[in-house]
């Protein structure tokens, strides 16, 4: 891999990009910016703040300017070569095979002049390999094609240099039909912003604001007890307060719920799942338009999710791992696939998963925890109830509400009888299969996760035993992936018996085993010579 | 979970590693109460038993967790990666496959030149754990190792994931 350049001018991004990045920039600094506004309101003006401003400004107008003016970027053979900077100057290779995911981003503004932002990402998850803000839609998909063509190029190069002829899975290009797996209709979407609770961040901050910028002097409950005071006559007494506090909840939920469903449908108004060839793809948004494509052999965990509240509207939720996935949600460019389907209903989605992943839901056989697992899954969370009651109980008494002692004490009761039930069903349902391509977990109950990871994709495999585990002979089985997100489950098996623990480790290490090594960093030249000399030898067979 | 269950040979490190971890345990635990006990003497010096008993407490419960951590570690590597045996209250047994090593480090701290001992630690790219550490080898040992999981490692790559 040389440092030098590829012959020829290179390709520029498309002439007005330097105002998305201005834009980007400005919107990365949105929220710092609204501190300042709100916890500067007090303090005193002067001209620096102005200057400030104009400074600002000009210096990011800059940065955008000197970064669009420079960079440009040329598709050889194999690789695409980046060049970028004016102070610091970066030249980067990008052998096509190293591009994992190839995310696109299009919102309103994109939208206006029908351009795209292009992420190209690898499996490293530091950072994507390269962001090319802003290209003409047209070239973006001739720039994805091109990445295919090659990938494709030097997966058949390997193949003849193994022997291996035959085994290359296609790729195949877009000129193959699109067939559409799944859309997703406004009215499920609907369903789903009431089950999820997307609004809560936004709320908490929207409450934030208000009470730092005071744009409602009027108290809200305070117009509310005055409306029952009013309207239904009660203006004090316990029905008074009860009507309040439920009038309330219902106000804030009802807020909760408005804001998810507008949340909900922001981010997956018209959400699409097609495959075309070997390559399956999603798109999806109201006004910023997200999408992605991938093999399927490169999602590294399908998840399906359930809860109570999904059970009750009949639906089921999905989530999609690739590789570079945390990536995605720090730069908070959410790219690439997601979702095999935002919401469905729990037949769809086994359909969904069979047509893409191969693996029949339905007719797993699943491998149960250990004998004793339900009752340590009991005691846990009898010690947790226990402390909640302790803290109950103290606070009736130092508070002097005797009455409610005996209530509180029924209340008690009904409580653990629960758990103990929630929790015994809890562990009859949890269990692990595997597979030849995948490790599948299924846990939890009331809220169901089935996980499907797939066996390459894993790195490091650890049983861990604490001193309740050793004496009860469990083990709980840790694996580890090269990516992950901090709200979704991690690919843990809990309560194992320690002889299934280590069969199961044992099982995937003789699996682990058949892996090809990744490339080492060291190993590029001599990958890139070795592919230079297959390619020569294919050249010269092919003549 | 015992050792033999793995069918892997499990190796113990150098056995002056019990007496490094104790010395970073009495250094970790000894440091805030010294910390404490400066203001108690000055202000309550009558209190000062209290600093002195849990400086010993903590230099007992390091002798003691020392021992038992030099007890649970220990290493294998295998023809298709590298075991590793920690832990004292959360005991973890972890295996690491030699196609899913990134880098390997051979590190020799202060301590480790002193003593003449070396630390390999292979990385790994993974999301929570990354690193494997393996203090108290020998230099010659940490070399040879290294190469070991490297060595075969190569041998058997038809190539990376191209």
């Amino acid at each position: 891999m040389s440092s030098n350049l590829p012959a020829g001018p290179g390709e520029r991004l498309h002439r007005l990009s330097f105002l998305y990045v201005l834009v980007s920039q400005l919107w990365s600094l949105a929220p710092f910016v609204l501190l300042l506004l709100i916890a500067g309101r007090s303090s005193s003006r002067d001209d620096w703040e102005f200057i400030g401003t104009v400074a600002g400004a000009v210096a990011l107008s800059g940065y955008a300017l000197i970064y669009t003016l420079t960079f440009r970027y040329w598709v050889c053979d194999d690789e695409l070569v980046i060049k970028k900077g004016f102070f610091d100057r970066t030249l980067r290779h990008i052998p096509f095979h190293r591009i994992q995911n190839v995310a696109y981003k299009q919102n309103v503004l994109h939208r206006i002049f029908n351009v795209v932002e292009l992420s190209l990402e690898s499996g490293s998850g530091v950072q994507a390999e390269a962001k090319l803000t802003v290209l003409p839609l047209s070239r973006a998909e001739k720039l994805e094609q091109d990445i295919k063509a090659g990938r494709l190029a030097n997966q058949n190069r390997i193949a003849l240099a193994t022997g291996a002829e035959g085994q290359v899975p296609s790729e195949a290009s877009d000129s193959e039909d699109k067939i559409v797996l799944t859309q997703t209709a406004l009215g499920d979407l609907i369903r789903l912003g009431l089950i999820s609770n997307r609004g809560l961040i936004v709320i908490g901050s929207g409450f934030y604001f208000i009470s730092q910028t005071g744009l409602f002097k009027a108290n809200l409950f305070a117009s509310l007890a005055r409306w029952i005071r009013d309207n239904i006559g009660f203006a004090q007494g316990p029905l008074y307060w009860v009507t309040l506090v439920i009038l309330s909840m219902l106000m804030i939920v009802a807020v909760v719920r408005a804001v998810s469903i507008a949340m909900t449908v922001l981010q997956f108004y018209g959400f699409e799942l097609h495959r075309s060839g070997g390559v399956i793809g999603s798109s999806a948004g109201l006004l910023t338009k997200v999408g992605g494509k991938t093999s399927p052999t490169r999602i590294i965990n399908t998840m399906v999710f359930d809860g109570w509240l999904y059970r009750l509207f009949n639906r089921q939720t999905t989530r999609v791992l690739l590789p570079g996935a945390m990536l995605n949600v720090e730069s908070g460019t959410s790219g690439g696939l997601s979702h095999l389907t935002p919401v469905a209903k729990p037949a769809h989605v086994y359909a969904l998963v069979h047509e893409v992943l191969g693996i029949d839901l339905k007719r797993q056989p699943w491998m149960p925890l250990a004998p004793f697992a339900a009752r340590r899954m009991v005691r846990l969370s009898l010690w947790f109830a226990g402390f909640f009651w302790l803290a109950v109980f103290a606070a009736l008494y130092t508070t002097e509400q005797l009455r409610w002692f005996f209530p509180a004490i029924g209340m008690l009761a009904v409580h653990l009888i629960w758990l103990v039930y929630a929790q015994r069903k809890n562990a009859r349902y949890c269990g692990y299969v595997l597979l030849e391509e995948f490790l599948l977990i299924r846990w939890g109950y009331f809220s169901q996760s089935i996980q499907m990871i797939r066996r390459d994709a894993m790195h490091v495999v650890t049983i861990k035993q604490n001193s309740f585990d050793r004496s009860y002979r469990m083990a709980t089985l840790e694996v580890e992936l090269s990516t992950g997100m901090p709200e979704l489950p991690k690919p843990n098996i809990h309560y194992l018996d320690i002889v299934d623990a280590l069969r199961l480790a044992r099982d995937l290490r003789a699996g682990l085993q058949q892996l090809e090594p990744l490339p080492r960093r060291q190993d590029y030249p001599e990958i890139a010579a070795r592919n230079l000399a297959v390619n020569a030898s294919a050249g010269s067979a092919g003549a | 979970m015992s050792v033999d269950q793995v069918h892997a040979r499990f190796q113990k490190v150098d056995p002056r590693m019990r007496w490094v971890w104790f010395a970073q345990f009495v250094f970790f635990f000894l440091l805030p109460i010294a910390g404490s006990a400066i203001p108690l003497f000055i202000k309550q010096p009558k209190l000062l038993w209290i600093s002195l008993l849990a400086a010993a407490l903590a230099v007992l419960f390091a002798f003691f967790y020392s021992a038992k951590a030099y007890a649970r570690f220990a290493y294998a590597l295998a023809d298709d990666g590298i075991w590793l045996q920690q832990g004292v209250w959360w005991r973890a047994l972890r295996f690491i496959p030699r196609a899913r090593v990134q880098h390997t480090d051979v590190i020799h701290g202060p301590i480790d030149r002193k003593l003449g001992m070396a630390q390999l630690v292979v990385t790994t790219a993974g999301i929570h754990f990354q690193k494997m550490s393996i203090p108290g080898l020998s230099e010659a040992r940490a070399h040879e190792l290294r190469d070991e999981l490297l060595k075969r490692r190569d041998a058997s790559a038809i190539g990376p994931a191209l």
